[in-house]
């Protein structure tokens, strides 16, 4: 178990999500940063897919009641681990990507975010092992299920940690933190040519700035105002709901794009300019409120050249740790 | 009826857009909807097609196929061409599902202004709403909230301009020419004119949705005894 003695706003269980439930409108949600994600708990020896925590904000501290392996990844967030009256402080300055031991009893805190809204995540060995909901333990919070109670953590809430499997870990590999550059590549969406010149190109060669009215559903962004071009008989909006996706670029009335995040909803009725390619998606945990963001357009064909390449390098770490372990 | 070629768009290199529709068409043939649902159904069941498919979600005229892998688009497609022909000449079973709502009161508080807006009384607007025979649309905004078509033209309104704060769950509500349900308590724009006992989701039971894509909905008009 895990006991939550200082929780942050938005501190969350989550894992790879939920997809398969779209047509039922349940949203995807998962960490932001799926990719950090897979790695930390490939370290630490866990199914891929095993449940973490999100943090949003610091400072959180927390309880380990038993003896536990952790990796954080993400933001640094000034992370030390403490002892059981969290007075005196065992080794501070924790370092992302890599495998830290705690003795039961021990804490964890994390001190503060350098660039708050910047996402955190910590993986522990045996992985967050509250109830599977829809196959996922990722908390939906819209719809108040998953995670624990489908609600963010508390100070007080206790989280049950799974059996560890049989594999080692290993503490002295570490993985790299990708590193986010608020650089988005973009394929352009089924409505970019309904936009006028002026939009099309603004939509590249402009940044775009992330406003405080963010969240996991979406990032509302603020920049030059984009138009449909001007034609009086056509709707300015969609008249009809299209099904959507996280990624996908949605220009409301007013002119500002929304992101979709991780927990948007799964149909929308604003023309969509452009989607971010998925190899791209984790970079929407790092961005936050003030961040300038520039997109890129790629080919289809690039954007899947580039989805193969990075499941492969996901295929590569995998091999790379399993080669490492020592004979039983 | 004739089939027509859907313009294929990405949304994301895993995600391919069929619309069936121009994109000011406003109103969708019941019975074009239901091929529609039915061909998404037909794609997720088919041991060609349903291992490629992470998710299909069905909306209006549009159909919205997500892939594992985005390369593999062309085959589904194919795959997706041959099934659409194929169920042209099938008749769809829909399974029906009747939703008993108290219409009016303390659950339809918005029912006499709707009635007022539609220039009727109340009690003709819950009859008229009562007697339609309604289809899933589609489902979204929130998981298990169906948008149904059918609507009566002389029911639709438009929206709220401003959403009321809390819409308690199973509340039976118009927006636009949409009928719909809200599963959970939310915010809403729509205008609330009864509610049902019924659940409508529940992320732990086997079927978590009481509504498909593709369902045809009825509902009965009962006291507060009654339900």
């Amino acid at each position: 178990m895990i006991e939550v003695l200082l929780s942050s706003p938005l501190l969350t269980i989550q894992d790879t999500g939920r997809p398969g439930w779209r047509h039922l409108g349940v949203p995807r949600c998962g960490m932001m940063d799926e990719l950090a994600l897979r790695q930390g708990n490939l370290l630490l020896g866990n199914d891929e897919h095993a449940a973490g925590l999100e943090i949003t904000s610091a400072p959180v501290l927390l309880r380990f009641l038993q003896d536990s392996a952790i990796v954080l990844m993400g933001a640094d967030m000034q992370a030390s681990i403490l002892d059981q009256d969290h007075k005196n402080t065992r080794l501070q300055g924790l370092l992302t990507g890599f495998v830290y031991q705690l003795a039961a009893g021990e804490c964890l805190r994390l001190h503060a975010a350098k660039t708050p809204g910047q996402r955190a995540l910590l993986m522990v060995r045996g992985g967050c092992d509250v109830p599977v909901v829809l196959g996922s333990r990722s908390t939906d919070l819209m719809s108040s299920f998953g995670g624990l109670n489908g609600q963010a953590l508390r100070a007080g809430d206790k989280i049950p940690i799974g059996q560890a499997s049989h594999t080692p870990i290993h503490l002295k590999t570490g993985v790299r933190q990708h590193s986010w550059n608020h650089k988005l590549r973009v394929l352009t969406g089924p409505d970019f040519t309904k936009f006028d010149q002026h939009s099309r190109h603004a939509l590249f060669e402009k940044s775009w700035m992330v406003t405080a009215q963010s969240n996991r559903m979406g990032l509302r962004l603020q920049g030059d105002s984009l138009q449909l071009n001007e034609s009086s008989d056509k709707p300015s909006t969609r008249l009809l709901s299209i099904g959507v996706l996280p990624g996908l670029i949605q220009v409301p009335p007013d002119g500002q794009p929304i992101l979709l995040a991780a927990d948007a909803q799964t149909t929308g009725g604003y023309p969509a300019i452009a989607s971010i390619i998925s190899t791209d998606l984790w970079q929407l945990a790092y961005m936050t409120n003030g961040t300038r963001v520039r997109f890129a357009e790629v080919s289809l064909a690039e954007a899947h050249g580039l989805a193969r390449h990075q499941q492969q390098q996901m295929d590569r770490l995998r091999d790379a740790l399993r080669l490492r372990r020592s004979p039983a | 009826m004739s089939i027509p070629d859907p313009a294929i768009s990405f949304v994301s290199e895993h995600g391919i857009l069929l619309e069936f529709v121009a994109s000011d068409c406003l109103v969708i043939d019941p019975v074009f909807q239901q091929r529609l649902c039915q061909l998404a159904r037909l794609l997720r069941d088919h041991s060609h097609t349903g291992p490629l498919l992470c998710d299909i979600v069905t909306a209006p005229g549009s159909l919205l196929l997500v892939l594992h892998d985005g390369r593999t688009a062309r085959r589904l497609l194919r795959h997706a061409e041959t099934l659409w022909r194929a169920s042209a000449q099938k008749t769809i079973d829909t399974n029906v599902v009747s939703i008993p709502v108290i219409y009016g009161g303390e659950f339809g508080p918005d029912l006499e202004q709707a009635a007022l807006m539609c220039g009727m009384d109340s009690q003709r607007f819950a009859a008229q709403h009562a007697q339609g025979t309604y289809f899933v649309q589609s489902l979204g905004f929130m998981p298990g909230f169906a948008y149904l078509g059918g609507l009566d033209p002389a029911l639709h309104l438009k929206r709220k301009d401003t959403p009321s704060a809390r819409v308690p769950a199973g509340s039976v509500a118009i927006g636009g020419s949409n009928t719909g349900i809200y599963p959970s308590e939310s915010p809403g724009g729509w205008h609330i004119i009864g509610r049902t006992s019924l659940t409508l989701f529940d992320p732990r039971a086997e079927q978590p949705c009481l509504l498909q894509p593709g369902d045809t909905v009825k509902f009965v008009a009962v006291t507060e005894h009654q339900s």
